[in-house]
């Protein structure tokens, strides 16, 4: 019998037990393909037909497994695909696509897609361009894993991967500037990577699972201080990715340096992974189960949606205001890419504040998901291929492009009407939505939350501003001198572009459809008020208020637009101490310098007391033959040496003395 | 098993190394091969034996033999328990490639002989700690493991080699002393100097003198393991030839240290009088702060070896620390980190070396664009690297797993907070060696000598610098490369691995 509770030892290996919902070896696929795809386009380096064939057969063979998940989603509620347990992790890594995953998984592979096909063109005059695909591919693949994970931990794992791969495609210059923004990007990676684990494990010990939808029953068990540092954990984790703020430091260094398909990416893409993230958690881990009624059940949920509708509103706020500061075009795109994070965040809060009722928050947030990867996406290779073709992104020196690409013009005017949310344009309708949320929680939750829709109005105004600032200066007015001449506009620059527009322009001028058909059936995991998702469904987008808010937003942006032009606001920089990297790295300096302090200090003190004991230590071997061996010739050990005996032989006589004392003393005779 | 006493078998994994090294010493002493050769076969051959016990107590056979009576209590007794045999078959799979890769690193060097020679005796010190069923046996090998690693640390015979090797025989022996003074605890409170499965001293009260032996066993262990104020013998070890240091780090050496720990923890005090006198709670401490201090010393190492030896420190924490836990989960935690850690930092280790031959370079700031030179050795030191750092799907995700969640089970957020930090500061330490291999632009730097001493360097000069890639020979890469694939399978095939320390886990 085992001390201490020992007999009854836990189950150290999980047996995975059986997927619900239906299984389909396509999930499976559609991580597979685009890794195999990324193994055939790292190893055919020398071959760059068969390179390029493997990097767009991964991605279209990605986007292609999952047709007949979505189908199978659509049709079953979720699709799993069993692993042998446990692969990787201990608890085995679960595939298992539910409403939200698979749309999310569809939206990264058609972006990829586009993004791949773009660089045909933008990598063709670059090195390294197997190893650029190759991570390209296993980056997609990780990431239609993190939308595929059934478990947090299996999240955990895919998360990480992109994190790592992506870093790759960050440095890809091996520029110094790129090497600077990837350590930003890789350590902070890192961090949050390790603040994931720390949460996933404590998921794992408190419920004795890490599965995406824990059982309510299991999750009304836990005390409320652990609900919360998990949740905080997770959403620290996932946060960084998402670039919220105080955490987004990474974002506008790494985003900018990357080739501007990975750019397009990374900004379209990856960073909505965390977005995705924090939707899980919050609702999947502070919402209560479909059964549960009333609003007490919803606490948690409700006090976490407050503080995540203020970091969104001020991720989108410094976000916006930092983008109008900027001179370099991708730098631009990327502030932005925080300050459409910052939507998506408020939409999850608003979506968690308002309970049961909070659909329409849910609606907004994913709907901007979509629609933020779509335009997003489409500036950065815009913006790319401007660069491509002139060598140059300061939007100040640039002018007059759409005269030599036409197209590339088009597909940008697209986007950023897309992005300030102009009706008929995807934007628009995502706002929209938000906008319904945020009023509705304000009416809840009182003035404070009043204010935050009228920061929403003002970013929204501040965004317009912007894209006005990018369209105008990049592709209007006159080109200078030294980029006029004649540009060829590649088809897969076009391609890359044009499948994006498409995208744009189909949920702008169709958003009920995609709603009715995208948003509501992936709320099919979430436990919202089924009168809420009936409403969501028959929400009209063109009516007078929302398109009199656009007609606000746009005729605030062009007023800032004026204002910024006409003043020099625009070239305002702020001091240096308010920048979070700057105080985190005084911070970190401090410690350093600390740190060596202490040590020197710690050294100095252990070299005292060394060399104390060493000269004590001499000194008693110095005195030591003193006392032996030379009784003649010692005063010292003359005194002891009675009888005129030597020495030793006085020594031996006392230990044989001593030992008998202590043997007859304990023997008890 | 058809053998009728697997116990002989035991015997045998301990003897054949003894064997070998006398036919090393018996060939005369010119270049060749002979060394080499016989040095391979007799760790193949304690490797298929140790394999083969593994076999025998898989299906249940108790292996127990008592090879010599020395006196009353004291006994030299072998027993293969699965604790043992986890680190034994650790320990000989990885001298295979050390002797292999030994072969590249020394070329025609000097000594060979003597290299050899010792190598392959101290294969069988580790062998006798690993198999040991009683502390005398255990204290007899643990002794000879510091006298036969002592040729091998100053094999190079510099003025500093010397230094470090009288700094590693001073820590080495006192080390032992206090273990000797333990074990005469352990018979004054126990009556016994067996192991036993709960504990030799498992009806003892928590009274002083337990406390003292406790003390004992731990710091006179703590020496070899690298417990944190007993340490600096290791980095100044590092003058030895890098597959030394390989053994020294990853395998031999710091591992028998924290074997000891492990056997005196679970077979001397047991669990039960460990937990009722708290001194898991005191240990974690200890070995918190060794784990985070070795970890920011090791990001102020420039020279590469040294950042590896400090990230020894650190990570043998994490085995101990996991033992310590006496929870299921540490403890599996702990010994999945014996292995992966084995695995990983002798893949490091064997870098390292690849880079100080293929280019002469020993410092991480000299490292820039080294990947475009050797693209497979950092390859494999990035998946290594990836690994130290807990990233799933190497090994060390499964053990960083299991003791996050064998600390929050009895200790709270403690340990979650620990672990976090030292990741983090593995982060800060590993990464930017592999970053700055692959993402900098290769710098031609005119290599000064350093010290005019150590292995040929076979890379650079003339002929070298021409070339694009400059891999080491295969003797060297092909150990690297399977190394880096074994830590890459284990990460994603963990269970048979995990079966065997369940297994264990239950018989403790």
């Amino acid at each position: 019998m085992m001390p201490g509770g020992w007999a009854s030892l836990p189950e150290l290996i999980s047996s995975g037990g059986p997927p619900h919902g239906e299984t389909s070896i396509f999930v499976m696929l559609a991580i597979a393909i685009p890794a195999l795809g990324a193994l055939v386009a790292a190893l055919a380096a020398k071959n760059p037909r068969l390179r390029n064939a493997a990097a767009i057969a991964g991605a279209a063979g990605g986007l292609g497994a999952l047709i007949p998940v979505v189908l199978s989603v659509r049709r079953a509620g979720a699709v799993a695909w069993a692993l042998p347990s446990p692969l990787v992790t201990p608890q085995g890594l679960v595939l298992r696509f539910d409403g939200v995953g698979s749309v999310f998984a569809c939206l990264v592979a058609l972006v990829w897609l586009a993004a791949s096909v773009y660089s045909l063109t933008y990598m063709s005059h670059e090195r390294n361009q197997a190893r650029y695909f190759g991570f390209l591919l296993i980056t997609l693949a990780a990431t239609i894993g993190i939308a595929g994970a059934g478990t947090f931990v299996t999240l955990l794992v895919f998360f990480e991967m992109m994190s790592l791969t992506s870093y790759v495609l960050v440095v890809h210059s091996e520029s110094p500037e790129a090497y600077r923004a990837g350590n930003t990007y890789l350590y902070m990676g890192a961090f949050g990577g390790l603040s994931l684990l720390a949460g996933v494990v404590a998921l794992q010990h408190y419920l004795g699972t890490t599965d995406i939808a824990p059982s309510a029953a299991a999750l009304e068990g836990l005390a409320p201080a652990v609900r919360w540092t998990i949740v905080a954990l997770l959403c620290t984790g996932f946060g960084i990715k998402a670039g919220a703020v105080p955490l987004h430091v990474w974002l506008p260094q790494a985003h900018p340096v990357a080739p501007s398909p990975a750019s397009a990416l990374l900004s379209g893409i990856m960073i909505k992974a965390g977005a995705f993230g924090i939707l899980r958690t919050i609702n999947m881990l502070l919402a209560p189960g479909p059964s549960a009624a009333g609003h007490a059940a919803w606490s948690l949920a409700h006090s976490a949606g407050f503080v995540m509708i203020w970091v969104g509103v001020a991720t989108m706020l410094t976000g916006v205001i930092l983008a109008l500061l900027q001179e370099n075009a991708k730098r631009m795109l990327a502030y932005h890419s925080i300050s459409q994070m910052g939507y998506i965040l408020l939409g999850v809060g608003t979506g968690a504040y308002l309970g049961a009722e909070g659909a329409v928050g849910f609606a907004g947030a994913s709907l901007h998901l979509i629609n933020h990867a779509l335009f997003k996406a489409c500036l950065f290779l815009a913006v790319g291929a401007v660069l491509l073709k002139t060598g140059e992104v300061n939007m100040y020196k640039l002018g007059g492009m759409w005269r030599y690409m036409p197209f590339t013009a088009l597909a940008c005017l697209v986007a950023a009407a897309g992005i300030s949310g102009i009706p008929g344009f995807n934007g628009y309708a995502s706002k929209t939505l938000l906008h319904h949320a945020i009023v509705e929680a304000a009416h809840t939750g009182g003035a404070g939350l009043a204010l935050a829709e009228k920061l929403f109005v003002l970013t929204s105004g501040g965004t317009a501003a912007s894209f006005i600032k990018l369209f105008g200066l990049v592709f209007l007015g006159k080109a200078p001198e030294r980029h006029r001449r004649a540009v060829f506009e590649e088809t897969p620059l076009k391609l890359g572009m044009a499948i994006l527009v498409v995208g744009i322009l189909a949920i702008g001028l169709w958003p009920s459809g995609a709603v009715r058909n995208v948003i509501v059936p992936s709320t099919g995991g979430f436990s919202y008020d089924h009168h809420a998702v009936e409403h969501l469904a028959h929400v009209q987008f063109f009516t007078w208020p929302d398109l009199r808010g656009s007609a606000v937003a746009v005729a605030l942006g062009a007023l800032i637009f004026t204002l910024g032009m006409r003043t020099g606001l625009f070239h305002l920089h702020g001091p240096r101490w308010m920048s979070v990297e700057y105080l985190v790295l005084a911070a970190a300096s401090f410690a350093g310098r600390l740190w060596v302090r202490l040590v020197d200090a710690w050294v100095a003190g252990w070299t005292i007391v060394r060399s104390a004991v060493a000269r004590s230590i001499s000194r008693a071997a110095e005195l030591l033959p003193a006392l032996d061996y030379a009784p003649g010739q010692s005063e010292t050990a003359r005194e002891f040496s009675l009888l005129n005996l030597d020495f030793d032989f006085f020594l031996v006589l006392a230990v044989i003395a001593v030992s008998l004392v202590l043997v007859f003393a304990t023997s008890h005779i | 098993m058809s053998l009728a006493n697997p116990g002989l078998i035991a015997v045998a994994a301990v003897g054949l190394p003894v064997l070998g090294a006398l036919g090393i010493a018996a060939l005369p002493e010119r270049r060749g091969h002979g060394p080499f050769t016989v040095a391979t076969c007799a760790a193949a051959a304690t490797a298929a034996a140790v394999y083969s016990l593994v076999h025998a107590v898989a299906g249940g056979a108790v292996v127990d033999i008592t090879a010599w009576r020395v006196g009353p209590l004291l006994t030299l007794r072998f027993t293969a328990d699965r604790l043992g045999l986890l680190f034994a078959a650790v320990a000989s799979t990885l001298w295979v490639l050390t002797t292999v890769y030994s072969h590249g690193y020394l070329g025609n060097g000097p000594n060979l002989r003597r290299y050899f020679g010792f190598l392959t005796l101290s294969l069988t010190a580790t062998m006798g700690v690993a198999l040991a069923g009683n502390l005398f046996t255990l204290y007899v090998f643990y002794e000879l493991l510091t006298l036969a690693t002592y040729p091998l640390v100053i094999h190079e015979q510099t003025p500093e080699a010397a230094r470090a090797g009288r700094t590693y025989i001073a820590y080495s022996l006192g080390g032992a002393a206090l273990v000797l003074l333990g074990i005469v605890g352990a018979v004054a409170v126990g009556g016994s100097l067996d192991f036993r499965p709960h504990g030799l001293l498992s009806g003892a009260s928590p009274e002083p003198l337990v406390y003292l032996t406790a003390a004992c066993f731990v710091a006179g262990f703590g020496v070899k393991a690298a417990v944190m104020p007993l340490h600096s013998w290791l980095p100044q070890a590092m003058v030895a030839p890098t597959p030394v240091s390989s053994l020294l780090h990853a395998v031999a050496v710091v591992k028998s240290g924290v074997f000891g720990i492990l056997r005196t923890v679970f077979f001397v005090f047991g669990i039960g009088l460990f937990r009722e006198a708290r001194l898991d709670v005191v240990l974690i401490w200890v070995i918190g702060f060794s784990i985070v201090l070795a970890s920011i010393s090791a990001l102020r190492q420039d020279v590469l070896k040294r950042r590896l030896a400090y990230s020894t420190i650190s990570q043998l924490g994490y085995i101990t620390l996991g033992a310590v836990m006496l929870t299921p989960e540490g403890i599996t935690g702990g010994l999945m980190h014996l292995l992966a850690h084995a695995l990983m930092k002798i893949t490091l280790f064997f870098c390292a070396g690849i880079i100080i031959t293929q280019t002469g370079r020993t410092r991480i700031s000299q490292l820039d664009g080294i990947a475009h030179r050797l693209p497979w050795t950092m390859s494999a030191f990035a998946v290594a690297s990836l690994g130290m750092v807990g990233i799933a799907p190497v090994c060390g995700f499964v053990s960083k797993w299991y003791l996050l969640l064998g600390g929050l089970d009895r200790y709270g957020w403690g340990p979650v907070a620990l672990l976090f930090g030292s990741g983090l500061l593995n982060a800060a330490y590993f990464f930017p060696i592999v970053t700055r291999a692959f993402f900098r632009p290769y710098a031609d730097l005119p290599l000064a000598a350093e010290g005019g001493h150590g292995p040929p360097v076979h890379g650079t000069g003339e002929s070298g610098r021409g070339r694009r890639t400059a891999e080491a020979p295969l003797t060297m890469l092909v150990p690297v490369l399977a190394l880096a694939s074994v830590c890459l399978i284990l990460g994603i095939w963990p269970t048979p691995a995990l079966a065997f320390l369940r297994q264990l886990v239950e018989h403790l």
